[in-house]
């Protein structure tokens, strides 16, 4: 009976006790969009668990809300009833309007509130800009990647191609020789809208809208309809016209597929594609930059894709400050190289560019330098970045006029006209929502 | 007609408003409250987390009553609406028809069939998807091995097929419960008779089968379109995405890409109302013109 009493008294300390710890933690909610039954799910959640492992104070606590889409959603709700997650990770098109909002505060602004000094300077700068307003850098990058030219080595052999493309028009050469070779397609791209129009522009220097492409105000038009793109539109038509080219839909898998059973010999795709084309491609694989055009001496930087961690506005300061030691455990060299190891996003710092140089990553996995190299080239106003609002519905007219072109109902000319007449209202209502 | 004529008539006003209260609020916090919501988002601008709204009287209806692609959304939902019905309906009738003769109590093989209709309209999309990709569709393969040049991808006409396919076929079992009790319900002796007096299958099925079907055709015409105007969007976003160039692109799918991906919130409304409008004249017209020809018994 006695010890029976003192069992229990002892019991009750202790849950006293624990729950005091937790107490004394506190949680910082980060809402994501990787599975945790996916690999970027998993290393994510064991970045999680050491941070909260190496110290007492914070709690970062995980919550997969689903796609980007329901994430930003559910974001937005959340704000709207007052019950905002501290972190949200918020993909490409849906970032203009967080930074355009009331509802975040600035990454920089929390770091240096926390007491953390960030040379800023050592990010990579496309990667940084792409979240840059009026002077604050409004959320942390997380993962960035951007496109490159993969191709079928043994493909490239069997029809003789003895170098590997680097202009366009040395892949229009490449593409007769693989049809020769028997290929039936060629060429194919993923994420059109991404690959074969913005792409191209920043990499040619051509601008995709007026006012660096809206990074000096929301009032900005379309003005890639006057640029080069429709030459480079014009050649994928003719492309498709000789049977060099296959359009495989809007996002990755059916180009990958056609990748993957070598009906396509080269595949324009993310830099993150890595991991899918590694497990599944059965035959001698590799890739290259993007190309440039053969007269185009200054490429610049491509565009980058992928999602930003930004802070939501109305918490307490224990929680930016957890938020913002997450974040520095996030950034360090060690775990930016452990990131683009594992997930195959790339590096957000030169000084984790150079870790994993020294490392001799790039020895092993030469492609993986790749993208961070197309990065670091020197940037224009034509390349810092696209903040343009109602993006998501852009994105869907420049889809569709594509495929006008590819089924050869509209002309470049007139389907990048019409991109534009039907893009540049959109744009107009969003700017108006920004006072 | 007696029936009709006889009212149950309460004592008092609180107990019948006591007796609907759950039923109505329900109805107010699930229906009304977020339609008038909608109604007026559909006159403002706002960014997604209302801290701007901008009066914008009518521009959200003249930004799409003006707009040629708008137009053409709505011909391609008469097109998809109208197949996805007919398609449904003929098929799970046929079926329900062809059932009738074999199944009369078999309860699980009545149940197999009613299983697609259980699946979610993403993952039907998503299967028809994988069977007819151009890219690694196996009987894509099948139909291009055959010589046929099906491009879903880039042919408006095949990616039209593909989604009423998927989306009539998730309905077609729904359909079927309806037609096959309605079939079980239909007295033999009338069959038979008509058989003693010289009626053939064909006849018969016209002349006695129908009408005594034409309630539950009428309701399964109504629901049918309903589900065709308002539940396909999870289908056009898993297998066209609204390609190629908008054949595809059906006004629901465009409520909820507008709304749910690109926080568009006054446009969206304003296209919800629209697409309101348009099924209640449709179900209107409906009641008007067809349900004259419907035999309650």
């Amino acid at each position: 009976m006695k010890n029976g009493f003192i069992g229990l008294f002892a019991a009750g300390a202790m849950v006293a006790l624990s729950s005091t710890t937790a107490l004394a933690t506190t949680q910082v909610h980060f809402w994501h969009a990787f599975s945790p039954d996916i690999k970027l799910g998993k290393v994510l959640a064991r970045y999680a668990q050491e941070f909260n492992a190496s110290q007492d104070d914070y709690e970062i606590v995980l919550t997969y809300k689903g796609t980007y889409d329901d994430t930003i959603n559910a974001t937005i709700a959340a704000v709207r009833a007052g019950k905002q997650p501290a972190i949200a990770q918020v993909h490409g098109p849906a970032v203009p309007t967080l930074i355009f909002s009331d509802a975040v505060v600035p990454v920089d602004t929390v770091m240096a509130d926390a007491g953390y000094t960030i040379d800023w300077e050592r990010f990579i700068e496309p990667v940084m800009a792409m979240y840059q307003f009026e002077g604050n850098q409004m959320a942390m990058p997380f993962n960035t990647s951007t496109p490159l030219m993969w191709y079928n080595a043994d493909a490239f052999e069997k029809a003789g191609i003895a170098e590997v493309p680097a202009s366009w028009d040395d892949l229009d050469a490449a593409a007769r020789k693989l049809k020769d070779a028997g290929y039936e397609c060629p060429v194919t791209s993923s994420w059109q809208e991404w690959i074969v129009l913005k792409n191209y522009t920043f990499i040619e220097d051509q601008p995709f809208a007026s006012k660096a492409n809206g990074m000096q105000g929301p009032d900005a038009e379309l003005t890639f309809n006057k640029t080069r793109f429709v030459d480079h539109l014009d050649r994928i038509q003719g492309w498709i016209k000789d049977g060099l080219y296959e359009y495989q839909g809007r996002q990755w898998t059916g180009a990958h597929q056609a990748f993957y059973n070598q009906r396509c010999a080269v595949l324009l795709e993310s830099s993150a594609g890595y991991g899918g084309i590694s497990q599944n491609a059965k035959f001698d694989f590799s890739a290259t930059l993007l190309p440039v055009e053969a007269d185009n001496d200054t490429p610049r930087n491509s565009f980058i894709g992928g999602a930003g961690l930004f802070l939501m506005k109305g918490l307490d300061k224990p929680v930016y400050d957890g938020a913002a030691a997450f974040f520095n455990f996030l950034a360090s060299p060690e775990m930016q190289f452990d990131w683009h190891r594992n997930s195959g996003y790339v590096p957000i710092t030169v000084d984790a560019y150079e870790l994993a140089k020294e490392k001799g990553y790039y020895d092993e996995f030469p492609h993986q330098e790749l993208a961070i190299k197309q990065l670091m080239r020197e940037p224009s106003d034509n390349t810092r970045g696209i903040r343009l609002g109602y993006m998501v519905q852009v994105d869907e007219i420049i889809n569709e006029e594509l495929e006008n072109v590819w089924s050869m109902k509209k002309s470049a000319q007139e389907a990048a006209d019409d991109m534009v007449r039907r893009g540049n209202p959109l744009l107009n209502r969003f700017a108006k929502t920004i006072e | 007609m007696s029936g009709r004529d006889k009212k149950v008539v309460f004592k008092g006003r609180v107990l019948p408003w006591l007796l609907l209260a759950p039923q109505l609020v329900v109805l107010a916090v699930f229906f009304f409250w977020p339609a008038g919501e909608g109604i007026v988002q559909a006159f403002f601008l706002s960014d997604p987390f209302f801290n701007t709204m901008i009066f914008v009287g009518f521009d959200n209806f003249r930004d799409l009553l003006t707009s040629p692609e708008y137009w053409d959304s709505i011909r391609v939902t008469l097109v998809f609406s109208l197949a996805t019905t007919a398609t449904a309906m003929i098929m799970a009738f046929a079926l329900a028809v062809a059932a009738d003769r074999v199944l009369h109590g078999s309860m699980v093989l009545r149940s197999l069939v009613i299983w697609p209709y259980a699946v979610a309209p993403a993952i039907a999309g998503m299967l028809w998807l994988f069977l007819f990709h151009p890219a690694f569709g196996v009987l894509a393969l099948a139909l291009r091995g055959l010589g046929i040049d099906w491009d879903p991808l880039l042919d408006g006409t095949d990616a039209m097929v593909l989604i009423v396919a998927a989306a009539a076929w998730k309905q077609v079992s729904y359909n079927f419960v309806f037609f096959f009790a309605g079939l079980q319900m239909i007295p033999r002796s009338l069959i038979e008779a008509a058989a003693i007096d010289g009626a053939g299958p064909m006849r018969r099925l016209r002349d006695i089968v129908l009408p005594l079907l034409s309630a539950t055709t009428f309701f399964l015409l109504v629901m049918n379109v309903i589900y065709a105007f308002f539940d396909t969007f999870g289908i056009v976003d898993a297998v066209t995405e609204g390609g190629p160039g908008g054949a595809t692109r059906i006004l629901v799918y465009k409520v909820y890409k507008d709304g749910f991906q690109a926080q568009d919130y006054g446009s969206s409304a304003a296209q919800s109302i629209v697409l309101m409008a348009i099924v209640i004249v449709l179900t209107f017209l409906q009641f008007r013109y067809v349900e004259r020809r419907v035999n309650y018994a």
